[in-house]
């Protein structure tokens, strides 16, 4: 008995490999620093992300390779989306140990889990075959349904950890229900196979059923209504920086897989599909938007904007051609900088009390710290997809691939949505520029209380995300072509 | 074809009747003289008086290390699989992928090994 089994380029497991390593030196660094090294763990993991995105680069796939027998293909697409993993990590490295010591939060089991996340993350996008897709779904969630809890002191932190589990576990059990009922009738699990057996398989309503049960579980992983109830509890719960972290590389890694499994696996069923997205995508925009037009937390408004973003990507899956591609990871990595620079300036301005900023807590900000001001005006700008900034170029590649998919009455709803949406982003920076601060000799008791709350300084870890957060998302509104170039490389 | 599941029909038989003799043997070898509760909204603790507050907090050691069995067993039972077919692999010249991959997941594992006793989870005393 023999076994035939092709190991390809094990180097291209490098970047993921070290990041796993130094997940798990993390965790015994952890222990051998008794758990008070914040910063010396964040810089060890920063080193450690620099190291693996600098092998990413060296070993850049120009030509797909594939590894472990074909389980994981690695090529310009999933390479682009580990690095876009390892930036969101990098800046999430950085505002974590300051807003660990604010909150009070001890313990450096929190780098060890980010790591581990993120190696799913980085993992998700080569995987070509749905046992390996959920397996590194699940390794990419189930250090998050730790992080997201991990502020144990703050009810709202146990609240996000644990409804975060249980509906993520949920979400796991409908697309392992989904893939079963694929597997029962295409007799295989890879995405190629699934393809080419979808024609002639036998069971039209068995398989219906897998695609819709694998559908519904992704649509709980990105958040697309009617499957979104869990995101404005578990972004506002968790700590600011997890948030930051989850909204981005959450986003990035299942939109990626979600992309490659329609694209590679489903699209003989496309008519099926298409339909059911085209539903999901018109009720996520507009609930989305709904929702978000009161909020008074900053951190569920941007929970609802993420909705909202995930319902415009879901454009960029149903047209699901060359453009559609680049579009949605360009789309990706625009609003990636803009939600880590938003929450960094969150976890910056956060009370210990709440982990959260309030739109009132933002008045006057303009003239009491300009700077953060000015960088928070920007990310409302570049979620709006105001020009000059990178949400302007998302928005045009991932209309431009709907319209010439044929979606124009989607791309309607969609640009009506995009201008109610101005409406919410603009208030916050209203509130920043117009509105007077709040007086609490003459608001009365209440007021008071909340004036007492003090807005401190942003230190310089946050303003630093910040920055890097907007140079990127001007860079990339201007320049479109040098990232493009990159993008254009990576059809599939 | 139906006489196959005999077996698993007995076994179930065996198993009902099991559950049931125990609950009716408990129920004629229970001591009669168990002393009578104070009051009828106590709670009933096995025959014994009531002692103490149920919100106090004591020791749970021997659970983290029930956890840390389980957690342990399932993961030595991945070593029967790859024992198995390691003649396989042997075979077809990748012998030393699969003693690879069974080294960085004893190696995972060891981590762990290392993290829960520094952390003591195994010291059964507060002074550890």
């Amino acid at each position: 008995m023999g076994v035939s089994f092709a190991v390809g380029n094990v180097l291209s497991l490098l970047p993921v490999g070290v990041i796993v390593l130094a997940a798990l030196l993390l965790v015994l660094l952890d222990v051998l620093w008794a758990g008070r090294a914040n910063w010396r763990l964040a810089a060890f993991g920063g080193v450690a992300v620099v190291v693996a995105g600098i092998a990413q680069l060296v070993y850049f796939p120009r030509l797909p390779s594939q590894v472990l027998g074909g389980a994981l293909r690695f090529d310009g697409f999933a390479a682009i989306v580990a690095l876009t993993v390892l930036a969101v990590l990098l800046l999430t490295l950085i505002v974590s140990p300051a807003h660990m010591a604010r909150m009070g939060l001890r313990g450096g089991e929190y780098y060890a889990l980010l790591f581990l996340s993120a190696s799913g993350m980085m993992l998700l996008p080569a995987a070509r075959e749905l046992v390996s897709i959920i397996i590194c779904i699940e390794l990419l969630s189930l250090p998050l349904y730790v992080l997201a809890g991990y502020n144990r002191s703050l009810a709202f932190s146990r609240e996000a950890g644990f409804k975060y589990f249980l509906l993520g576990a949920f979400a796991s059990a409908f697309m392992i229900y989904g893939a079963a009922f694929i597997w029962g009738t295409t007799g295989t699990l890879w995405l190629g196979g699934i393809a080419e057996s979808l024609p002639s398989a036998e069971n039209r309503a068995l398989l219906l059923l897998g695609l819709g049960l694998l559908l519904v579980g992704f649509a709980f992983k990105t958040a697309l209504a009617p499957f979104h109830a869990w995101v404005p509890d578990v972004y506002e719960g968790s700590p600011s920086p997890v948030t930051g972290f989850m909204a981005a590389g959450v986003k990035v890694a299942v939109f990626a897989v979600f992309l490659r499994v329609l694209m590679e696996g489903l699209m003989p069923l496309a008519e099926f599909w298409r339909l059911g997205m085209y539903v999901l995508a018109i009720i996520t925009m507009c609930l989305g938007n709904l929702l978000a037009l009161h909020q008074m937390s900053l951190k569920r408004l941007l929970a609802y904007s993420s909705i909202t973003h995930a319902g415009y990507l879901v454009l960029g899956l149903i047209a699901a051609n060359a453009e559609a591609v680049s579009a949605v990871l360009f789309y990706l990595i625009a609003y990636s900088a803009a939600v880590v620079g938003s929450l960094a300036l969150v976890a910056a301005w956060a009370t210990r009390r709440t982990d959260d900023v309030y739109i009132s807590d933002l008045r006057g900000m303009a003239e009491r710290q300009p700077l953060a001001a000015l960088a928070l005006t920007f990310f409302m700008l570049s979620l709006i997809g105001f020009p000059i900034t990178a949400g302007f170029i998302g928005k045009v590649l991932l209309f431009y691939a709907a319209y010439k998919a044929g979606y124009i009455a989607l791309l309607i709803i969609a640009i009506i949505n995009t201008m109610v949406s101005v409406y919410y982003y603009l208030r916050v920076v209203q509130a920043m520029y117009f509105l007077p601060r709040e007086q609490p000799e003459e608001e009365g008791a209440e007021g008071a209380v909340k004036a007492a709350a003090p807005v401190s300084a942003v230190a310089w870890p946050y303003l630093t995300v910040a920055l890097i957060s907007v140079i990127t998302i001007i860079v990339l509104g201007l320049v479109p072509r040098s990232l493009l170039a990159w993008l254009s490389m990576c059809s599939f | 074809m139906l006489i196959d599941y005999l077996p698993i029909a007995i076994y179930l038989a065996v198993l009902v009747a099991f559950a049931v003799a125990l609950i009716v043997l408990s129920h004629i070898l229970v001591p009669r003289n168990a002393p009578r509760l104070r009051r009828w909204d106590e709670p009933f603790e096995c025959g014994l008086r009531s002692e103490g507050l149920a919100p106090g907090r004591y020791p749970v050691k021997y659970y983290l290390v029930a956890i840390m069995f389980v957690i342990f067993d399932l993961e030595a039972v991945f070593f029967y699989p790859w024992a198995v077919s390691l003649q396989a692999f042997k075979d077809s010249q990748l012998g030393w992928l699969w003693f690879l991959e069974m080294l960085v997941f004893i190696v995972i594992l060891l981590v762990g090994y290392v993290y829960i006793v520094a952390k003591g989870v195994f010291g059964w005393s507060e002074s550890d």
